[in-house]
């Protein structure tokens, strides 16, 4: 199911083996609009919650503080 | 009770006479201490009869809540609420009395180039027993609000533009001085991205949370656990699996 859903979707399966995760997936993807489309950008972003910052680019790639919490 | 405007009751009936009557299960009315509404609820259906206040701390002091409060604060708000709410409600119980049964604790990222488009990142991403996992747009039609946790009243995840929802919350007040208020504040947040972590009474004793008095350092490292677990962490096109 998943691998179908990711084919409908024209991505990569993920790695979640719950069928409700997909099914999700599908609907927000069906949900989204060209605002959503025109703003994506392809460079890694993440959430640094040490920092209270968005990390973009090389910076982002770095997830060793949520290892070491959780 | 008497003093609480709106009552609950529940009808008694007594099977040998077969007379009924009505029995005060609670009230609630709502007060204002210092800048904010504080809702109180009088409940004694439980064994020991309890008497809940429900507040913004940070808007108490600043009638807003742009801002979290720091946590040292904390004491002193929730005694400036109880000593607000006692002047105008007799019979409540003392100050050393007070347990936290909610607590919403904040994390702000500042900066954030585009709130929509990291909501949706991070909305992509599937978590582990969630049984709450939604993305909603604002008023304006783009992502606004990502809900996770559980599902019913343990914990919860919600992660939103700040300045995006103190405009919503102007729009929607009726007191003009008040909007002004929120629209000022809102121009000075753009790019803020709140990131709040609400915990209900059952996860509070299990984290063993329940004095006014909680250290910083640890609320931090939990909430940071929490964090990761809803994988609030990454954005679009970064992923750590």
């Amino acid at each position: 199911m998943n691998v179908l859903v990711a084919d409908l979707l024209g991505r990569r399966p993920r790695y979640s083996h719950n069928p409700a995760d997909s099914y999700r997936a599908l609907a927000r993807r069906l949900n989204i609009s060209a605002v959503d489309l025109a703003s994506v950008g392809s460079e890694p972003r993440r959430l640094d919650f040490t920092s209270g910052t968005e990390k973009v680019g090389d910076e982002a790639l770095s997830v060793q503080d949520v290892r070491d919490a959780s | 009770m008497q003093q609480l405007p709106e009552r609950r009751y529940k009808d008694m009936l007594d099977d040998h006479t077969g007379v009924l009557t009505e029995d005060q299960r609670g009230g609630n009315t709502t007060l204002l201490v210092g800048d904010a509404v504080v809702q109180v609820y009088a409940d004694k259906r439980a064994v020991i009869p309890e008497v809940r206040l429900t507040f913004s701390a940070p808007a108490v002091l600043d009638g807003h809540n742009r801002d979290p409060l720091p946590l040292w604060l904390l004491p002193d708000v929730a005694e400036a609420v109880w000593m607000g709410v006692s002047s105008e409600l007799t019979g409540m119980p003392a100050y050393e009395e007070l347990r936290v049964t909610r607590l919403d604790l904040a994390r702000d990222f500042v900066g954030v180039d585009s709130i929509p488009r990291t909501l949706w990142g991070i909305s992509q991403l599937p978590v582990q027993r969630a049984r709450v996992d939604r993305l909603e747009r604002g008023e304006n039609g783009t992502w606004q609000t990502l809900t996770r946790g559980t599902k019913g009243s343990r914990w919860r995840v919600v992660s939103y533009g700040k300045s995006e929802e103190l405009l919503e919350k102007a729009a929607r007040t009726r007191d003009d001085e008040r909007a002004e208020l929120l629209r000022a504040v809102a121009a000075d947040c753009a790019g803020r991205q709140r990131w709040e972590l609400q915990m209900r009474r059952a996860v509070l004793l299990d984290e063993r949370v329940a004095s006014v008095r909680l250290d910083e350092e640890r609320m931090f490292t939990m909430s940071q656990r929490y964090f990761a677990r809803t994988r609030s962490v990454t954005s679009s096109a970064a992923r750590s699996d």
